[in-house]
């Protein structure tokens, strides 16, 4: 009886991992974590209610505290990425990748353009900061700064 | 008694997987966010089927209020009227289709094959000392409200303390990433006495 619980559990975690891998829309990526807390928690009820104490019912309502703050945290997020790019597309962040990691082919469209709006250099978005690469020699790979950008106080 | 609660465990159980189902497979973001209402919500039947009445009035206050209200507010800010690409086109479908159902089965393989004794009050033996509320572990009465919140706030009242404070922390940190910097604040309160 209580081993459909847990299958319950099982399936709806793994629903919602399905949600976050395949969704595109950062909302419903959002709404998919949920899905999984979700079934996490109803997993530690169940197991609550098998050892006969109140600790699974207690750590499901920690999952419901966790899961109200990372829905505004993650809301608030969302709604500060949409306003710099004009779109719900995870794609349209692939530009924080690494310049040597393989660009996917995508279909994303960005409604804000920024500065330079004609991909001719991929990651070299005005508003994303300059960073060293990770993974390589800081002294061998140095970051090329714009001269316009530099903070005169920094040379 | 046993057989009702079989069956509305049942009626719930398959609701609430129809939910999830729904909530992948629509395409529009709303159609989604209704189809996890409805898994939540039938979750929250299973709840009070576990004898946990409070986490499943809390589940419906949070999750189905509160997390729904806050995405159909931001989908509202957001959206436009028209289906958008990243909705109609899915990012990888095969694979993480794959990778979730493997996951799936690994975990319901892992459940159904332990093989110790899974009836709920039968074994005395198995419950972690908790107090006051396993001291009878004998009576078949369920735990009441009112116990789950003497367990919650003496023997794990640095964890309702913790998350208190995560709650205010996230409402400050809310607050200030969805402030939009560019646009000045009126300087109101200032000439004010």
């Amino acid at each position: 009886m209580t081993n459909l619980y847990l299958f319950i559990g099982a399936i709806i975690f793994g629903c919602g991992l399905l949600g976050f891998l395949s969704r595109r829309n950062l909302i419903l990526m959002f709404l998919s974590l949920e899905l999984m807390l979700f079934g996490v928690s109803l997993n530690f009820i169940a197991f609550g209610k098998l050892h006969g104490n109140l600790g699974g019912q207690t750590f499901a309502i920690l999952i419901l505290t966790v899961a109200a703050c990372e829905a505004a945290l993650a809301l608030a997020m969302i709604v500060s990425l949409y306003r710099s790019r004009g779109s719900l597309d995870i794609n349209v962040w692939q530009r924080l990748r690494e310049n040597d990691s393989p660009s996917k082919r995508t279909d994303a469209i960005t409604m804000i353009p920024s500065d330079d709006s004609d991909h001719q250099t991929e990651n070299s978005y005005g508003d994303l900061p300059k960073l060293t690469p990770a993974g390589h020699d800081p002294l061998s790979f140095p970051v090329e700064v714009d001269s316009r950008q530099e903070p005169a106080g920094l040379a | 008694m046993d057989n009702i609660n079989l069956a509305l465990a049942v009626v719930f159980s398959s609701i609430a997987i129809c939910g999830a189902l729904g909530f992948i497979l629509c395409r529009e973001p709303v159609h989604a966010a209704l189809s996890f209402a409805v898994n939540v919500l039938s979750g929250a039947g299973l709840f009070l089927l576990l004898d946990a009445p409070y986490a499943a009035v809390a589940t419906v206050i949070v999750y189905a209020g509160a997390t729904i209200i806050i995405f159909l507010f931001t989908l509202m800010f957001a959206q436009r009227s028209t289906l958008q690409i990243y909705d109609k086109k899915k990012s990888n479908p095969i694979s993480s289709a794959l990778a979730a159902a493997s996951l799936i089965a690994i975990l319901i393989y892992g459940i159904s094959r332990d093989s110790r004794p899974t009836d709920i009050v039968s074994s005395s033996g198995i419950g972690i000392s908790t107090g006051e509320v396993n001291s009878t572990p004998e009576s078949p009465e369920v735990p009441k409200v009112s116990d789950l919140g003497r367990v919650m706030y003496t023997q794990y009242l640095w964890a309702i303390e913790l998350a208190g404070a995560i709650l205010l922390v996230a409402t400050v940190g809310a607050i200030h990433i969805a402030r939009d910097d560019s646009v000045p604040e009126p300087e109101t309160a200032s000439n004010q006495p």
